[in-house]
């Protein structure tokens, strides 16, 4: 489920986008360690960047929205909303375009127009989101922020790893700010982590799993054996072969411990979303690559060599003479 | 004519030799083998019926071994002392199935069926499983059963034990009857003194068995 996650997230992240979070804490303010130090990776394409508040407005309309200031050096990611002439705007995708909804927030009353967001910034807002001039939050901005850095990266530009590097290397040397990335590339080495990490589970589950049935088979197959080694041992006193009766063992163990383990494959592909529902698990993986894919070969062939390894017995007992068996 | 040249057998590599150098022919007829518990008998038809191989020498039948799936097949039949009916299937099915491996045609299996069961007195346990049958019953059922195939080696391993005396007449007219039949041999292993009239040759195994001085003295039969 994680990964059908991480992809969906990859896809509409965009492989070309970086996200920079650095939180700024009231103790940087105060030792007046300056933020937005890594503005300059706008020189590698357009750079949205905001600050998010520790406070939430609330609205006229019964809403609370998060809060985030702008200064004059983040205008330029904000030009397509600000174009509308409204220097306080809420972005929000369930209020009608151009509505003014009152905030109050700390004390302070202010009006904002709702807008709604474009496609780029959905995905770095939740709910409804209230923008207003940094100059008015001196109060709240004193509590700590979180500066984001939105870059939408060009494509002559240095590669999103190489950017991140560089951010990565310039906070080490400050020493100072935590700062969170995030981009489809890391997403993506996330997801081939676990998407090896997945391959390697299923290997070991299925290894385990044919393990597992390759034993109850051997066992079942040596109690029955045993169980009816004294017919065997009169069938070979009637005159048949051991050979023919070793092979008949095989067959027979290879037929029903195929159909078994397929019967069972099959049966849980076609109830895995009833399965899953009751097991109040997510469903919606696709079936055909979860449930006959290369593990259920892995699982089969462990199942056959089982058989196989189970045999053993049937053949040592085979060898053993009728006179020692029948009395 | 079947031969045992030189027979040497022991269930385990330091044990005594059960069989210690046995040499015997068995001509058409019925020959019984008497003895004490433990002295071999039983062993002795084992190894004959290819069922225990013996360590040394050779027991051959018309030239095939004994040990020969085919001889087994179409020219022995074995009745172990503990029967060993398969007790899932009817008293029709095992006797059926016996006939089977022997290559017999289905439509022959069912007269010989009919024939040996009606001549042991089990014409209406065709039916019944071996289990739902008295003890006499089974072993009838089991004399039938290596009879089906009408083979030209019959063993029997203490056919008549614990049986009634009906039981045992019963027995001993199918088995005066296998013989009349034409060239075969019968061997016996019992202490049953009630087969005696009917053997051709008795072979007292005591003789082989070197503990048997030790065995009398402890049954107070010694001299």
């Amino acid at each position: 489920m994680q990964i059908e996650r991480l992809k969906t997230e990859v896809a509409s992240f965009g492989l070309d986008n970086l996200l920079v979070i650095e939180t700024i804490t009231p103790q940087d303010i105060t030792a007046g360690i300056s933020s937005g130090r890594f503005r300059s990776i706008q020189r590698h394409g357009p750079l949205f960047t905001a600050r998010k508040m520790l406070a939430s407005a609330n609205g006229s309309n019964g809403k609370n929205a998060a809060v985030i200031g702008y200064s004059d050096e983040d205008i330029r990611g904000l030009l397509p909303y600000l174009k509308y002439g409204h220097e306080m705007f809420v972005l929000s995708t369930t209020m009608p375009q151009g509505v003014a909804v009152d905030y109050t927030l700390s004390g302070n009353s202010f009006t904002a127009v709702a807008l709604q967001p474009q496609d780029k910034l959905l995905q770095l807002i939740q709910g409804d989101t209230l923008f207003i001039p940094i100059n008015r939050l001196s109060e709240i901005e004193k509590r700590g922020y979180s500066l984001i850095y939105y870059l939408q990266r060009e494509p002559d530009a240095p590669e999103i790893t190489d950017i991140t590097e560089a951010i990565q290397r310039v906070s080490r040397a400050d020493g100072n700010g935590k700062i969170d990335i995030k981009s489809a590339d890391l997403i993506k080495k996330r997801l081939e982590k676990l998407e090896g990490q997945q391959n390697s589970m299923k290997f070991w589950l299925a290894l385990i799993l044919g393990g597992a049935l390759s034993l109850i088979y051997g066992v079942l197959s040596i109690l029955e054996f045993r169980q009816s080694m004294y017919i065997a041992a009169l069938l070979k006193s009637f005159g048949v072969s051991r050979l023919l009766l070793g092979l008949r063992s095989i067959i027979e163990n290879i037929l029903i411990v195929n159909t078994v383990t397929i019967g069972i494959i099959y049966t849980l592909s076609q109830y895995h979303d009833t399965i899953f529902a009751a097991l109040r698990m997510k469903t919606g993986v696709d079936i055909n690559t979860l449930y006959w894919g290369q593990e259920t070969i892995w699982t089969i062939m462990a199942a056959n060599i089982g058989v196989l390894i189970s045999s053993i017995p049937v053949f040592l007992a085979l060898r053993k003479q009728v006179g020692n068996i029948l009395e | 004519m079947l031969s045992c040249n030189n027979i040497y057998y022991r269930y385990a590599r330091k044990a005594p030799w059960i069989l210690d150098d046995f040499s015997h022919d068995f001509g058409s007829g019925i020959h019984l083998i008497k003895g004490f518990s433990g002295c071999g008998k039983s062993t002795l038809l084992r190894v004959i019926g290819g069922y225990l191989k013996q360590q040394k020498g050779e027991v051959s039948f018309n030239g095939y071994h004994t040990n020969n799936t085919k001889f087994k097949r179409k020219y022995l039949g074995f009745v172990f002392q503990k029967l060993n009916l398969l007790p899932l299937a009817s008293i029709e099915r095992n006797l059926n199935l016996a006939a089977a491996l022997a290559g017999i045609p289905q439509s022959e299996r069912n007269i010989n069926i009919d024939k040996y069961l009606n001549l042991l007195g089990l014409g209406e346990f065709k039916k019944r499983l071996p289990m739902s049958m008295s003890g006499g019953q089974q072993q009838r059922a089991s004399i039938a059963r290596a009879l089906i195939k009408e083979p030209k080696v019959l063993l029997l391993d203490e056919p008549t034990s614990g049986l009634d005396d009906l039981n045992t007449e019963v027995i001993i007219n199918v088995l005066k009857e296998f013989i009349n039949g034409g060239d075969r041999i019968a061997i016996i292993c019992t202490h049953d003194s009630r087969l005696d009239n009917i053997a051709h040759d008795i072979l007292d195994f005591n003789r082989f068995l070197p503990m048997e001085g030790h065995l009398e003295a402890l049954a107070g039969t010694a001299g």
